[in-house]
C-alpha cells in the first residue's frame, strides 16, 4: 500500500517534471531568477546588518541563521506542496472535477501531481546560505545538535506546509485566494526570519499561536544558539516544533477535508 | 436488477447575485445576497447492464450535474443514487476504479506529454495488471487508430485526435459504465461519427454501459437505443427515441429572411414560431405538409430573401413536448 | 477616443470588486509584510537618532510609503494575462480590434490598480500613519509631484511586465522571465526593503542605470523630502525618459509580435 504510493508519487511528479523541461529555457531563467532573487535579498540584509552590527542583541551571524533556518524549511515545502501555489486556478478550471473521478486520495493526487524543480534551486540556496550561517555562529556539528536541526527543519517545513495548504483549501470557499497563499506564507516566513523579540507582543502571539512560524526559526534558535531569550513563553517552547507541527497537520486536514466535502456539494 | 437507480435525485445550488451599477458593486464588497437553483429537480431513472442512453437537454439543464452525481464529484442534496450497488459519493474510491469517464471539453490526458506516458500513468493509477493493459491497449489503438500519435504531445494532437485518445483513457481500467458529458463537442462531421461509431461497438462488444450527455440530437439518433430528455432539472421525456421521433420529431423548420418586416403573416399549416426583424422561423408539420408547400406559400404571398430548412433543435423538441404534453 | 479606453477601465474595476474575500485577506497579510518591516527598523534605531540622512520617522515613513508602493508589483499581473492570452489565442481578436493593444492592456491594468490603490494602499498606509504618526509630505507641492512620480513609477511598472507578456509571443513560457525580472531584479533595485542611500555602492552604482529605482525609491524619496529642488526634477526626467523608452520598445514588440501572427497564423 505504501509502496503503491510512494512508487505513484514518483511516478505522477516524474511526469509533471517531464512536461516542464519541455520549456527548458523557461526552466533554466526561473531557476536563474529564484537564485538571484534569493542572493539579492540576502545581500540587501547584509548591506543592513553590515550598518547596525545587530538587531535587538542579535549578531548579524545569528540573523543570517535565523534566516537560513526559516528558508531552508520554506523551500523544502515550496517543493512539496507546488500544487498549492495557485490553487484556484486549478478549481476555476474545474480540473478539480478530473481529480475526483481517480481513485486516489485527492491530496495526494493534486501534491504529487506538480512539484517544481525550480524551487529546488532555492532550496540549495538557502541549505548553503544556512551552513555559513551555522559556522559564522560558532555552532559546531555533534550528533545532538545534528538530529535537533534536522528535526527543527523538518517541523519547520511541515508547518509551513500546512500554513500553505489551510490558505489554499480556502479557494474551496472563495473559488479565488489568488496570490494569497503564496502571500500569507512568504509574509510570515518574513515575519520569522527575523528574532521576533522586535515584535510587540500581539504579533509575537499571532507567530507563536496563530501562525505558529516562531516555532520554525525562533524558539529551536533559543536552543541551537543558547540565547535564553523566551519573551514570557515556557521555556520548553524550544523543543515544541514537532509537536506544533503534528497539531498544525491535524488541523490542516480535517480543514481540507471539510473544504473537499463542500467542493462535494457546490462543485465550484 | 438495474445497474444504475436513481430516485428522487435534486441538487440544489446557491446563486450569489451581482448587483448592478457602480455603487451596486460597492455594495456587494460587503454583503452578498443568493438564490436557489435547482440545477436537478426530483429526477427518476433507471439504467439496465448493457444499455446506451442519451441523456440530453439544452445548456444548463441540469445534465452535467447529473452526471457529476452519478459519478461521485457532486453530493445530492436529496434522494438516492445506486450505482453498482455503490453510493458514488460515499464510496468514490471503489467507484471511480468501476467507471470511466470523458469530459468533453477538458482533456483528462498530460498535456505536455506524449499520449502514450498518459496511458502508463493510468495503467499505475487504475493498478491495471500489465497483460490486461497491453491487451486493451492494442485493442483500441487498433480500433482508434491510435498508432501515428502515440508519441506525440497531447498539446499537438488535433481535437478529435485527442478525443479517440481520451476514450481510450477512459477505458483502459475496463470499466463497467462510461460517462461521457459532451464527448462531440466541437468536432468535425468526420470525427464525430468515428466517435459515434466507437461508441456503438464498445457498447456491443465489451458490454460497457454507456451513458452519453448532448445537445446534438444527431449523436442521439445515430447511436443511443433510449433517451432522457431534462429540461429546467426535470425529466420531460424517458424512453425510446423513435416514440418519441414519431411525436414531437415530425416539425420542421424553416428560417426565412424577408425582404421586409411584414406586420402580419398568415399561412396554412404552419405556425410562425419566433420572429427577430425581417427573420421568421416557420414550423410545420411534415406528414400532412411538405416544403415546398411552403416555400409556394411564402414566394406567392411575400418577398423573400433567403431560406433554410432544418430538423428540429433539442430546443425546438423539448417546446413542443410542453405544448403537445408528455403522452 | 479616450472614453473607448475609459469602459476598460471601468470594467475592470468593477470585475475586482466581485472578489470581496481575496481583497480583505490581502489587506491583512500585507500589514503584516509591513509590520515585521517598521519594527525591524524599530528595533534596528535603538540607541541611533540619525542614519544616512533618515532619522527613525524618515525611515518609517519611507519604508511605509514604499511598502505601499510595492502592493502595484505584487498585484499587477499583466505579463501573466499577455502569457494566458496568448497560450487560449484570445490575443488574436485584442490584436484585430481597431483599438491599440498596448492602451488597452494600460487602460485594464489601471482599472484592476485603481482599486487596488482605493481599497488596499490607502486603508494600509492611514492605518500604519495613524498608528505609527509618520510624516506627511513637506508641502501640497511635494504631494502633487510625489503623485505625478507615483503615476509615472506605475507606468514603468506596467511597460516592464507588458514587454516581457510580449515574449510570451516568441518563448510560450514566460513565468521564468518573468520571475527573473520582477522577482529578482525589480525587488533588488526598486527600493523597498531600503532606501537606495543603504546599498552598497557597487549595488548602488548597478540600480542607477536600471529602470527599477524609478517605480518606487524615486516617488518614495519625492514623498519623504529627500529628493528637493533640481535633485527632484532630474528623478522625475529620469521617470520620463524611462516611460518614453519603455512603451517605446513595449511598441516595437508588440508590432513584431502582431507581424508574427499575420505572417505565421500564430
Amino acid at each position: 500500500m505504501m509502496r503503491r504510493y510512494i512508487k505513484l508519487y514518483f511516478l505522477l511528479a516524474g511526469a509533471y517534471v517531464r512536461s516542464r523541461l519541455q520549456y527548458r529555457l523557461s526552466f533554466g531563467l526561473m531557476c536563474f531568477g529564484i537564485v538571484v532573487s534569493e542572493a539579492c535579498l540576502l545581500g540587501l540584509l547584509g548591506a543592513l546588518l553590515a550598518k547596525f552590527r545587530t538587531v535587538n542583541g542579535w549578531t548579524w551571524a545569528e540573523v543570517v541563521f535565523l534566516y537560513g533556518l526559516g528558508n531552508v524549511a520554506h523551500s523544502f515545502m515550496r517543493i512539496l506542496g507546488s500544487q498549492l501555489d495557485d490553487f484556484d486556478r486549478y478549481i476555476i478550471r474545474g480540473e478539480l472535477d478530473g481529480v475526483l473521478i481517480r481513485p486516489v486520495p485527492p491530496l495526494f493526487y493534486l501534491l504529487a501531481s506538480r512539484v517544481e524543480l525550480i524551487h529546488v534551486s532555492r532550496a540549495l540556496t538557502s541549505v548553503a546560505i544556512f551552513v555559513v550561517a551555522f559556522h559564522l555562529t560558532d555552532l559546531r556539528w555533534t550528533l545532538s545538535v545534528a538530529l535537533f536541526t534536522f528535526t527543527t527543519i523538518l517541523s519547520g517545513g511541515v508547518i509551513m506546509f500546512t500554513l500553505m495548504l489551510i490558505s489554499a483549501t480556502v479557494a474551496l470557499w472563495t473559488t479565488k485566494s489568488g496570490k494569497l497563499t503564496d502571500l500569507l506564507v512568504a509574509a510570515t516566513k518574513e515575519a520569522a526570519i527575523f528574532p521576533i523579540s522586535i515584535y510587540p507582543l500581539a504579533v509575537r502571539l499571532l507567530l507563536t499561536f496563530i501562525l505558529p512560524v516562531a516555532f520554525v526559526t525562533y524558539y529551536p534558535a533559543q536552543q541551537l544558539l543558547q540565547k535564553g531569550e523566551f519573551l514570557g513563553m515556557p521555556e520548553s517552547f524550544q523543543f515544541g516544533a514537532p509537536v506544533v507541527a503534528l497539531v498544525m497537520v491535524c488541523a490542516s486536514y480535517l480543514l481540507w477535508c471539510s473544504g473537499l466535502r463542500r467542493y462535494h456539494s457546490t462543485g465550484s | 436488477m438495474p445497474i444504475i437507480t436513481v430516485e428522487h435525485l435534486s441538487k440544489h445550488f446557491k446563486v450569489y447575485k451581482r448587483r448592478t451599477g457602480f455603487w451596486g458593486n460597492l455594495s456587494s464588497t460587503f454583503s452578498r445576497e443568493h438564490d436557489i437553483i435547482k440545477a436537478v429537480d426530483n429526477v427518476n431513472f433507471t439504467l439496465e447492464r448493457g444499455e446506451l442512453v442519451g441523456y440530453i437537454g439544452a445548456n444548463g439543464a441540469g445534465k452535467s450535474t447529473t452526471i457529476k452525481m452519478l459519478t461521485g464529484i457532486l453530493v445530492p442534496t436529496s434522494g438516492h443514487i445506486d450505482v453498482m450497488g455503490l453510493m458514488p459519493y460515499r464510496h468514490r474510491k471503489e467507484n471511480t476504479r468501476r467507471i470511466g469517464v470523458v469530459f468533453g471539453q477538458r482533456t483528462q490526458l498530460w498535456w505536455d506529454l506524449p499520449v502514450i506516458d498518459s496511458f502508463e500513468l493510468l495503467k499505475h493509477i487504475y493498478e491495471i495488471p500489465q497483460n490486461l493493459y497491453k491487451q486493451n491497449l492494442e485493442f483500441f489503438s487498433e480500433l482508434l487508430q491510435l498508432q501515428p500519435f502515440l508519441s506525440t504531445p497531447v498539446r499537438r494532437l488535433s481535437l478529435g485526435q485527442r478525443m479517440r485518445c481520451d476514450l481510450t483513457a477512459a477505458l483502459l481500467h475496463n470499466p463497467e459504465i462510461l460517462y461521457l458529458d459532451e464527448p462531440t463537442i466541437g468536432l468535425d462531421v468526420v470525427a464525430k461519427e468515428q466517435v459515434r461509431q466507437f461508441l456503438r461497438q464498445v457498447n456491443a462488444e465489451r458490454q460497457v454501459t454507456v451513458i452519453l450527455t448532448t445537445h446534438d440530437l444527431n449523436d442521439v439518433e445515430k447511436v443511443c437505443q433510449r433517451l432522457i430528455i431534462i429540461d429546467s432539472g426535470k425529466i420531460i421525456y424517458n424512453g425510446a427515441i423513435d416514440a418519441l421521433k414519431k411525436r414531437y420529431g415530425k416539425t420542421r423548420l424553416l428560417i426565412v429572411d424577408l425582404a421586409q418586416a411584414y406586420s402580419d403573416i398568415q399561412l396554412e399549416g404552419v405556425d410562425l414560431t419566433r420572429r427577430d426583424g425581417n427573420r421568421i422561423w416557420l414550423a410545420f408539420d411534415r406528414d400532412t405538409t411538405s416544403a415546398s408547400e411552403v416555400i409556394a406559400q411564402l414566394t406567392a404571398r411575400y418577398e423573400i430573401q433567403d431560406l433554410t430548412i432544418s430538423e428540429p433543435e433539442i430546443e425546438e423538441i423539448v417546446r413542443r413536448i410542453y405544448e403537445l404534453g408528455m403522452h | 477616443m479616450i472614453k473607448k479606453y475609459l469602459t476598460f477601465t471601468v470594467k475592470a474595476f468593477q470585475r475586482t470588486l466581485t472578489y470581496r474575500f481575496e481583497l480583505w485577506m490581502e489587506l491583512l497579510i500585507n500589514v503584516l509584510f509591513m509590520l515585521v518591516y517598521v519594527y525591524l527598523w524599530k528595533a534596528l534605531y535603538t540607541g541611533r537618532t540619525s542614519v544616512e540622512g533618515y532619522d527613525l520617522n524618515g525611515i518609517l515613513t519611507y519604508i511605509v510609503v514604499s511598502q505601499t508602493l510595492l502592493t502595484f508589483t505584487f498585484t499587477l499581473r499583466i505579463a501573466r494575462i499577455i502569457e494566458e492570452k496568448v497560450r487560449t489565442g484570445e490575443v488574436v481578436t485584442d490584436l484585430m480590434k481597431p483599438i491599440d493593444f498596448q492602451l488597452m492592456t494600460l487602460a485594464t491594468a489601471a482599472g484592476t490598480s485603481s482599486h487596488t490603490a482605493l481599497f488596499n494602499m490607502l486603508p494600509k498606509f492611514l492605518l500604519f500613519y495613524g498608528a505609527f504618526g509618520l510624516s506627511l509630505p513637506p508641502s501640497l507641492l511635494t504631494l502633487s509631484l510625489f503623485i505625478m512620480s507615483v503615476v509615472l513609477g506605475y507606468v514603468i511598472l506596467f511597460s516592464i511586465e507588458f514587454i516581457i507578456g510580449i515574449f510570451a509571443f516568441w518563448l510560450v513560457e514566460i513565468r521564468g522571465l518573468y520571475a527573473f525580472v520582477i522577482w529578482g531584479l525589480a525587488m533588488l533595485f526598486s527600493g523597498y526593503f531600503l532606501p537606495l542611500e543603504f546599498y552598497p555602492t557597487f549595488l548602488a552604482k548597478v540600480a542607477a542605470v536600471l529602470p527599477f529605482r524609478a517605480i518606487i525609491y524615486f516617488p518614495t524619496a519625492i514623498y519623504t523630502g529627500q529628493f528637493i529642488g533640481e535633485h527632484l526634477v532630474t528623478a522625475l526626467l529620469i521617470q520620463l525618459a524611462w516611460v518614453g523608452a519603455l512603451v517605446g520598445i513595449g511598441r516595437l514588440g508588440y508590432r513584431a509580435a502582431f507581424r508574427k501572427l499575420v505572417i505565421q497564423g500564430g
